[in-house]
């Protein structure tokens, strides 16, 4: 694939090529222009707490080790041994006082750098061990315990790629002074559908809600979110940012029943007051659901269905080809919530959004669905369509106050569309347009 | 559960009735007749399925749920696959074969409580595709036999997978 390619992206008509949602080519092209330049989620820092701590993850599609190295710092290193390839962890997760490699025993300090190769003796006198430590992502940030990596040399610090939604994910990852926690390991799935689909669900498809999820909407005890799904659009809005980030935000719809949907803990709620900005805290008291994605795939949402507690939860859409991702999710609490409450918060977060969450059920099958229709020339002569994005796309909000571009109602494609021009973008090289 | 060794194993009297009963049971789920199967399960019914991460061998496993619901719960999940129009996970349904054995049973703490673990091999084929699934792990069970019958009062369903290979799970095990 040429870097002069004309982009997969018709912003004039609102239309994507298919071909960007199953094409192995173009799953190569995004590890080489997305994910070895952009920040990628990896884990939270309450995974990795303790020194020794690790957990096994990917940076693009190379395997990394993110271990805690000192007590106020962390390290991301390529899980593969600088003598012949082999992985030092191949567990998902464990404490180290170093990595030892089980094929021919070379040694690593757990920062990466090279302890011994075991034949030390026979290597020439000029070699230089000090640069044959494991090799280390060259930046490693940490937002609100949300810890990021990147491979690119030339990247922007955290913060500034992060940009304006940043705001958004001190409101729900900093609203206490103790912190968020993830409540247990994440739930790990694959899903033959293309990972955008999950970025893009999660940035704004505020329009799939009543048909895929008719099920747990008409189940719902007393159909509020059912209710919820049709007048939301009105009180609703998109926020989007230039980096390709977005979220959306719903608020009650007149008439809902406040105590429903306004679960945080009573306890917590002086909490938040202390940790946020006025802004920010009326925004979490007042939000019914918010659901965002920072560019490219990790996503997050604060969500409450039936009678239990809003849980919060991150999502990271793997990509393993241009037809198959693994998806890894967690469900987070406040440090200073009691236990009671953080095990009510897990069970209803994975109830309804996890590896056999009864939303996201509907959604994998659907996904999968639009996946392998797809991936065929035939398919691909019809691209996808975003067309309810084009009406709203220049017309932004211009009485929002916080960070980013604020788009209403919420029930237009403005977000997705968005995303998808980013990645169109960066795609075709043109990141820093 | 108690410790394996204070547990002592039931009679062949009490042992085919349950090992009859896990059959009976998981023939409900193969024939899609959710709401009979869940009329099997007692009012305080707690059905959890875990997943592990694997670990280094010399550490303590962690096992985590994936599922964890109530009876209300449950119901909710029941309902949802039961009801054509109310899903697309199991619509068209999904062909299932599920194979249960190893059951061991015992006496449990009072008189009509039994427990018992069965392994289990769950074949899953969503339909139109030539994708199959396979879904294998212990189940640990409370069983309430009274004058009605045996019924579930616990379930655990300890899945040998860290990663769950089809898509997310909206089948009962």
């Amino acid at each position: 694939m040429e870097s002069d390619a004309t982009g997969w992206v018709d912003v004039e008509r609102g239309l994507v090529s298919r071909e960007a949602f199953v094409s192995d080519d173009v799953y190569q092209l995004e590890m080489d222009r997305i994910f070895n330049r952009s920040w990628i989620y990896l884990s939270h820092e309450t995974e990795i707490p303790n020194l020794g701590d690790y957990v096994v993850r990917n940076l693009g599609n190379a395997p990394v080790i993110v271990v805690r190295d000192a007590p106020e710092s962390v390290k991301v290193l390529l899980n593969s041994c600088r003598h012949r390839g082999a992985k030092l962890c191949r567990a998902d997760a464990g404490n180290t006082r170093n990595f030892v490699c089980p094929f021919h025993g070379w040694a690593y300090e757990i920062d990466g750098a090279l302890r011994t190769t075991g034949f030390d003796h026979h290597f020439r006198e000029d070699t230089d061990f000090d640069s044959m430590g494991l090799v280390p992502a060259p930046y490693v940030e940490s937002f609100c315990g949300l810890i990021f990596a990147c491979w690119d040399e030339d990247a922007l610090s955290l913060r500034d790629y992060l940009g304006d939604i940043a705001w958004y994910l001190e409101t729900f990852f900093n609203r206490t002074p103790g912190g968020m926690e993830v409540l247990a390991p994440p739930h790990r799935w694959r899903s033959k559908a293309n990972w955008k689909i999950g970025s893009l669900n999660f940035i704004g498809d505020s329009q799939h809600s009543p048909t895929t999820h008719i099920g747990p909407s008409t189940l719902d005890a007393a159909r509020s979110i059912r209710d919820g799904f049709r007048k939301h659009g009105q009180d609703s809005f998109h926020v989007v940012t230039d980096e390709g980030h977005g979220c959306t935000l719903t608020y009650l719809a007149p008439g809902m029943p406040e105590k429903n949907y306004h679960t945080h803990s009573e306890t917590l709620k002086p909490l938040y007051d202390k940790s946020l900005s006025p802004d920010q805290s009326s925004m979490l008291h007042h939000l019914r659901v918010c659901v965002g994605t920072v560019f490219p795939n990790m996503s997050f949402i604060e969500s409450q269905v039936g009678a239990g507690e809003k849980a919060l939860i991150i999502r990271l859409w793997h990509p393993v080809s241009g037809t198959e991702m693994e998806v890894l999710s967690w469900v987070f609490s406040e440090k200073e919530a009691d236990q009671e409450y953080k095990e009510r918060v897990l069970r209803n977060g994975f109830h309804n959004f996890g590896a056999a969450g009864v939303f996201e059920q509907d959604d994998m099958a659907l996904w999968e669905s639009a996946t392998a229709a797809s991936n065929n020339p035939i398919a691909q002569q019809y691209p996808y369509s975003f067309q309810t994005a084009l009406p709203y796309l220049d017309t932004p909000d211009e009485d929002h106050k916080w960070p980013g571009r604020a788009h209403r109602p919420a029930d237009t494609e403005v977000a997705q569309f968005w995303f998808m021009r980013r990645w169109d973008a960066l795609m075709r090289g043109k990141g820093d347009e | 559960m108690n410790k394996p060794t204070e547990r002592s194993p039931v009679d062949i009297d009490d042992y085919v009735p349950i090992q009859r009963f896990l059959y009976a049971e998981v023939a409900l789920l193969d024939r899609r007749a959710y709401q009979e199967w869940y009329a099997l399960m007692t009012d305080q019914i707690r059905y959890r399925v875990t997943t592990i991460s694997a670990r280094p061998a010399q550490d303590e496993t962690s096992r985590f749920a994936i599922i964890d619901e109530d009876a209300q719960t449950l119901k909710m999940r029941v309902d949802q696959i039961s009801d054509p129009n109310l899903t697309h996970a199991e619509n068209p349904p999904t062909l299932t074969q599920r194979l249960v054995s190893n059951v061991e049973a015992y006496y449990g703490e009072r008189n009509g409580v039994f427990e018992a673990t069965s392994s289990f091999l769950l074949y899953a084929n969503r339909s139109g595709s030539p994708n199959t699934a396979l879904y294998a792990g212990e189940r640990q069970d409370a069983l309430i036999r009274d004058s009605s019958g045996i019924k579930i009062a616990e379930r655990t369903v300890n899945l040998a997978q860290t990663v769950l290979p089809d898509s997310t799970l909206s089948l009962l095990l």
